[in-house]
């Protein structure tokens, strides 16, 4: 009933009155006016498909458009769709009665950049213009793109999953390895591993180990021992090396979850999880069953053999103590972030090689070079905690924002403190050790504080976190300097007179309320302690035109300047150089620079 | 000390630690005060520039006029297809005191064939890259063209128009500085 009558309404209405409802429906006269911003309209992205290729692609709204005619791409400012590297599908052809046919983009735009040599994060500039449908057009645009901003396909670094030919997989461990990036994440991976075999449940094991390697009983050369335990050591790593491959590829294959918050909080939940049992809240191991039935077939294995000793150590891997089950997860979780499998092989080779040292040593010494057992592995164990929490951290510092990350680590340094004995009362006879202990642990305590306080203030640099807190402090204590307000071209000219007869240079801003630029320039590059130096002693005039009356358009028009903010300056004679003049917004040190040349040239000159 | 005095030495240490971040960042930072948008001026901002016989004109010759700004380009088929209707309507409005000013941000030689082809009656300045400039000074906040700005005889800024307008949006656009307009159509 109620739609019959609205109907029988709209048809008695007038026909005008129809079509601009009509017109209001469709989005006409309001709609038309909602066009959106260019990099709205257009959004590019660069992605590097293979060392020496890349590709863009634009995502274009519906209903906008890029012209293939305008597209360009520079790398270095070195023309390559001129040089014939660019390929660029055909469009779709547009007639336009005074232009003609061209071609056009909806949609998507995909363009395939053959590189002439490999990338190596040069600088690349897409320059693309286009339209929307209905009535606007925009001007050409220029983004720019290096390594920070460019996806990067696994692929081009040669480490997709299975599919990737060996060389390739070698080309990445090389290119890590060429930049020292992978020395160093074995070193560290290998001084973990040499870590784990010095906590509570390995090392007292070494001797027990070593007897059932080369056989109990049995007297060997120590020459033998070693080899045995070599071989040992070496199929241990080689299961360890697979599982942080596998930790990789998976990873890999999980790279998009790995990022979501629903993957991430619990993995850092495991991880902190995984640090309690360190400090040793809980014991986290291999289910009981399963690691007797692994000890059981260990045990049958020939001690004194080769080849006995190689099973027993690929089978070592799997019985994982309660000491390396938490460290283990922890690594295997933390490589599987990465999605890289040749780091995540690589790390875990070096871990247990690192791990296996005490054993070698054991091995060539007989059991002699080897650190006597005792209450000191604890500490290790305690470290090991400490690491896994920062992992946590490491990995919830990516979802929350920074100031919260900071005051995570501060939280970190506290327990580090904590864990060093700081807050202990050191016995009256502490040694020399405990006591530099516990000074470490102070300076940790203090630079937590540091880290709270950053936090806490909004700062979000774990490195300097007090110098967000410094710098707004300088650039608070700095007020305006003294501008004379000027108001007409005879304010000027009385100005400029009396700045010359006092042999002082002048510097004029013109300023207006409603002008962005200006008030930033108030807020920042005028309160800063450089620019400060740089005006010192110059004569400041300001030109207020907010009203924009008939004397401030006066006023523009003698100096011929277009709007604010403007600066201009004279020298001490009086001379105004066109070519110092800065028209719209200026960074704080651009500008002092700027200032300085402007208000000094003369000056200088004159010297020589 | 016992074990418990010690977590909560820590964590007063802690707590006044965060306490002290806040108030350093309260009295550090500067107010709330909001900077105002990149928006339309209340007047038109000053400039000059070539018109298409290479003469330096200023913005404040047409002072005293309504004029109908007008930021184009050749290579912009809505900012075209709009200047037909730009014509007429500064052909009926002329008495009345409007006057269009094309800005093109263009090269002079292509304005220069594209005015004589439509016999444009009204003054056209051209800068490839200024105009986009002045575009913004004027109020222009998306990068693109055509962009129209309509102010008063005082320089005050009545209306600002994004897009290409049809008869109906010019003659809305129009009618803050004339009641009643109606551009009709030619009588061919």
């Amino acid at each position: 009933m109620l739609r019959g009558g609205l109907l029988l309404l709209i048809l008695c209405l007038p026909a005008p009155a129809v079509a601009s409802v009509a017109d209001w429906l469709r989005g006409g006269s309001a709609g038309a006016q909602d066009y959106l911003p260019v990099d709205e309209a257009f959004v590019p992205q660069v992605r590097q498909v293979a060392p020496d290729r890349l590709e863009a692609e634009w995502h274009i709204e519906p209903d906008y458009y890029l012209y293939r005619e305008q597209l360009g791409v520079d790398l270095n400012s070195e023309d390559l769709l001129a040089a014939g590297y660019v390929t660029v599908p055909e469009g779709e052809k547009k007639t336009d009665e005074y232009f003609g046919t061209s071609e056009v983009y909806f949609q998507r735009l995909t363009i395939d950049i053959q590189l002439p040599r490999d990338y190596t994060g040069e600088t690349l500039t897409l320059r693309y213009q286009g339209c929307a449908v209905d009535g606007i057009c925009y001007a050409p645009v220029e983004r720019s793109f290096n390594s920070d901003n460019m996806l990067v396909d696994a692929g081009a670094s040669g480490a997709r999953a299975g599919s990737a030919p060996p060389d390739t997989a070698q080309g990445r461990l090389g290119e890590l390895l060429g930049d020292g990036q992978m020395w160093l994440i074995g070193l560290t991976f290998f001084g973990l591993g040499l870590l784990l075999a010095f906590t509570p449940c390995v090392l007292p094991m070494v001797p027990i180990l070593l007897g059932l390697i080369t056989g109990q009983g049995q007297s060997l050369t120590t020459r033998r021992a070693f080899s045995l335990s070599l071989v040992y050591v070496l199929a241990m790593a080689a299961t360890y090396t697979a599982a942080g491959i596998a930790a990789g590829l998976l990873g890999q294959n999980l790279q998009m979850w790995m990022q979501h918050p629903a993957v991430l909080i619990p993995f850092a939940a495991i991880m902190v999880g995984l640090a309690l049992s360190m400090f040793g809240l809980f014991t986290v191991q291999v289910p009981q069953a399963l690691q007797q039935r692994l000890t059981a077939l260990s045990n049958r294995q020939r001690g004194g053999t080769f080849g006995g000793a190689a099973t027993m150590g690929l089978l070592s891997a799997l019985i994982v103590g309660p000491c390396l089950a938490a460290p283990l997860a922890g690594a295997l979780i933390y490589i599987g972030q990465t999605g890289d499998a040749v780091l995540g092989g690589w790390a875990l080779l070096t871990l247990s090689l690192g791990m296996g040292v005490p054993l070698l040593l054991a091995g060539a010494s007989a059991g002699h070079l080897l650190p006597r057992a005792g209450p000191w592995m604890a500490a290790i164990k305690t470290a090991f905690g400490i690491l896994l929490l920062a992992v946590a951290v490491w990995m919830i510092g990516r979802l929350v924002p920074g100031w919260v990350a900071l005051v995570l680590w501060g939280l970190l340094a506290f327990i580090t403190a904590g864990a060093l004995g700081t807050f202990t009362r050191p016995a009256a006879d502490a040694g020399i050790l405990i006591r530099l202990r516990q000074g470490l642990g102070l300076a940790v305590l203090a630079w937590g504080l540091a880290l709270l306080v950053g936090g806490a203030s909004g700062g979000t640099n774990p490195w300097q976190p007090l110098a967000h807190l410094a710098l707004s402090g300088e650039r608070q204590q700095q007020a305006l300097p003294e501008f004379t307000l000027i108001q007409s071209v005879d304010d000027l000219e009385r100005e400029l007179t009396q700045a010359r007869a006092a042999n002082q240079p002048v510097m004029l801003e013109f300023y207006a309320d409603w002008c962005v630029d200006c008030i930033r320039m108030e807020r920042t590059t005028f309160r800063d302690r450089r620019v400060h130096e740089a005006l010192a002693g110059a004569r400041l005039l300001k030109a207020d035109v907010t009203a924009h009356n008939a004397s401030d358009r006066e006023l523009m028009q003698a100096l011929r300047v277009l709007g604010p903010p403007s600066m201009l300056f004279w020298d001490t004679s009086g001379q105004e150089d066109p070519a110092y003049r800065v028209m719209g917004y200026m960074r704080a040190g651009a500008f002092a620079e700027h200032a300085s040349q402007a208000l000094n040239t003369r000056a200088d000159a004159r010297e020589f | 000390m016992p074990f418990r005095v010690k977590i909560l030495l820590v964590l007063v240490v802690a707590a006044m630690a965060v306490v002290a971040g806040m108030l350093a960042r309260q009295a550090l930072q500067p107010g709330p005060e909001a900077v105002p948008d990149a928006s339309v001026p209340e007047y038109r901002p000053a400039f000059s520039m070539r018109d298409i016989d290479g003469d330096m004109r200023e913005i404040s010759e047409w002072d005293g006029q309504v004029v109908l700004l007008n930021f184009w380009a050749t290579w912009c088929p809505p900012c075209r297809e709009e200047i037909p209707l730009l014509i007429e309507a500064r052909e009926q409005l002329h008495d009345q005191g409007l006057e269009v000013i094309g800005v093109a941000a263009d090269d002079i030689d292509a304005v220069r064939a594209f005015a004589r082809e439509l016999d444009i009656p009204y003054p056209l300045l051209v800068h490839p890259a200024t105009s986009l400039e002045i575009a913004r000074a004027y109020g222009e906040s998306l990068g693109a063209l055509p962009y129209s700005v309509l102010y008063d005889r005082d320089g005050r800024i009545l209306a600002t128009h994004s897009g290409e307008m049809d008869r109906q949006q010019l003659q809305a656009f129009l009618s803050d500085a004339f009641d009643d307009v109606l551009i009709q159509h030619k009588p061919d």
